[in-house]
């Protein structure tokens, strides 16, 4: 009988030990990893059959402003940078807009750093007028993709990039989203996250984002 | 006279060191409902969203501007030669002073061309005649 309670207080204590933390996906402050700096992987954790498994960005497939299919393949071997937008608007969508152009200029020469930004105004923002959207903003899609889809294909992407975004009458335009930008590594793991609307952040943002690239 | 200089030389400091602005409220609703796309200093955002500074379309009929508020605006529109084509939504909830107080604003900062104060009488008369149909501008 006494036995029996040790063998439980250790099977307790071993999945106490085992069992890894959860990483917050509002806390994004860097981890020691053999001595060196790193970002985290944001997001839930599991273990399967012994091993942690990270939360991962499911496979999703979008239209861009020009016409071509953007999914998981258009970021192999690459890192980008995430937000939700509509093109009509008129709060803080342009605020995010010129701090992820800020960021467009500033990595100008890194192929690696890609941009995707979905609008979640399926209905108006079809691929014609986010092809004019892109042209008047002035960027190529070569690095920065402007997607459209199913709607709820879109908003559930909202959901694993851990941003918020949902159809509100009351809100400006008749969304109501965050403008939280997020960095989403080659293996699919989301690293870590700015607010759009502050520039401050921003800049910030600009030494999380060497800090992957730099990772190898 | 010695006096009077040192009046004048404070008056017109006082206008300099004040964020000076005679549309306070104009002046806080166009940066809560207009500046985000149009810009703090009215420059406009790339070929997305026009300036409003020394506008022509404002100089010419500054009142226009109270129906493209509560109206919103879209399809191609020049610029200074330039082609813009997004949608402006139109703002609701907006009174009539509030309407005259942003115009008055946006004349008063960024159109200097354009004689101030525009009336109110002549504001709720345009919006009348744009509220039932919104292709009058
Ligand atoms: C969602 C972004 C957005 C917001 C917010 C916005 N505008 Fe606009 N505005 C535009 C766009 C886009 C155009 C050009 C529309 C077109 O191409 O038909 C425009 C055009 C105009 C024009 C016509 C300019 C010209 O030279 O003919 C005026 C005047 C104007 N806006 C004033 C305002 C004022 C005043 C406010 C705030 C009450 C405001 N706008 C808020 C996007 C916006």
């Amino acid at each position: 009988m006494k036995d029996n309670w040790l063998f439980i207080i250790i099977i307790f204590f071993g999945i106490g030990c085992t069992a890894p933390d959860q990483q917050d996906p509002n806390d994004q402050t860097t981890i020691m990893v053999d001595g060196k700096k790193q970002l985290p992987i944001l997001g839930e954790r599991k273990i399967v059959d012994g091993k942690t498994v990270f939360h991962q960005i499911p496979d999703f497939s979008f239209i861009n402003q020009d016409s071509m299919v953007v999914n998981n393949a258009t970021f192999k071997d690459k890192i980008y940078v995430v937000d939700f937008f509509f093109t009509s608007c008129p709060t803080i969508c342009p605020k995010v807009k010129k701090q992820v152009l800020r960021l467009y200029d500033e990595f100008e020469k890194e192929p690696r750093l890609q941009f995707l930004s979905h609008s979640i105004d399926v209905k108006y923002d079809t691929q014609e007028k986010l092809n004019s959207y892109g042209k008047q903003l002035g960027i190529s899609s070569d690095r920065w993709h402007l997607v459209t889809g199913v709607e709820d294909e879109i908003f559930e992407m909202a959901d694993d990039y851990f941003i918020a975004a949902h159809h509100d009458s009351d809100a400006p335009g008749g969304f109501d989203h965050s403008g939280r930008l997020i960095l989403v590594d080659q293996n699919r793991h989301v690293r870590g996250f700015a607010e759009g609307t502050e520039p401050e952040s921003v800049t910030k943002f600009m030494g999380t984002i060497r800090m992957l690239l730099d990772e190898k | 006279m010695k006096n009077r200089l040192i009046f004048y030389a404070l008056i017109t400091f006082s206008f300099f060191a004040c964020d000076y602005t005679s549309y306070p409220q104009g002046k806080a609703l166009y940066e809560g409902q207009c500046s985000g796309c149009h810009g703090l200093k009215a420059e406009g955002f790339r070929e997305l969203y026009p300036p409003l500074t020394n506008s022509e379309n404002f100089r010419k009929d500054p009142y226009n501007t109270a129906c493209l508020i509560v109206n919103g605006l879209e399809g191609p529109l020049e610029v200074n030669g330039i082609t813009y084509d997004q949608r402006m939504l139109a703002i609701e909830g907006l009174t009539d002073v509030q309407i005259t107080n942003i115009l008055n604003f946006v004349a008063d900062e960024f159109n200097p061309k354009v004689p101030t104060p525009l009336n109110i009488d002549l504001v709720n008369e345009r919006l009348e005649k744009c509220k039932n149909d919104p292709k009058v501008y």
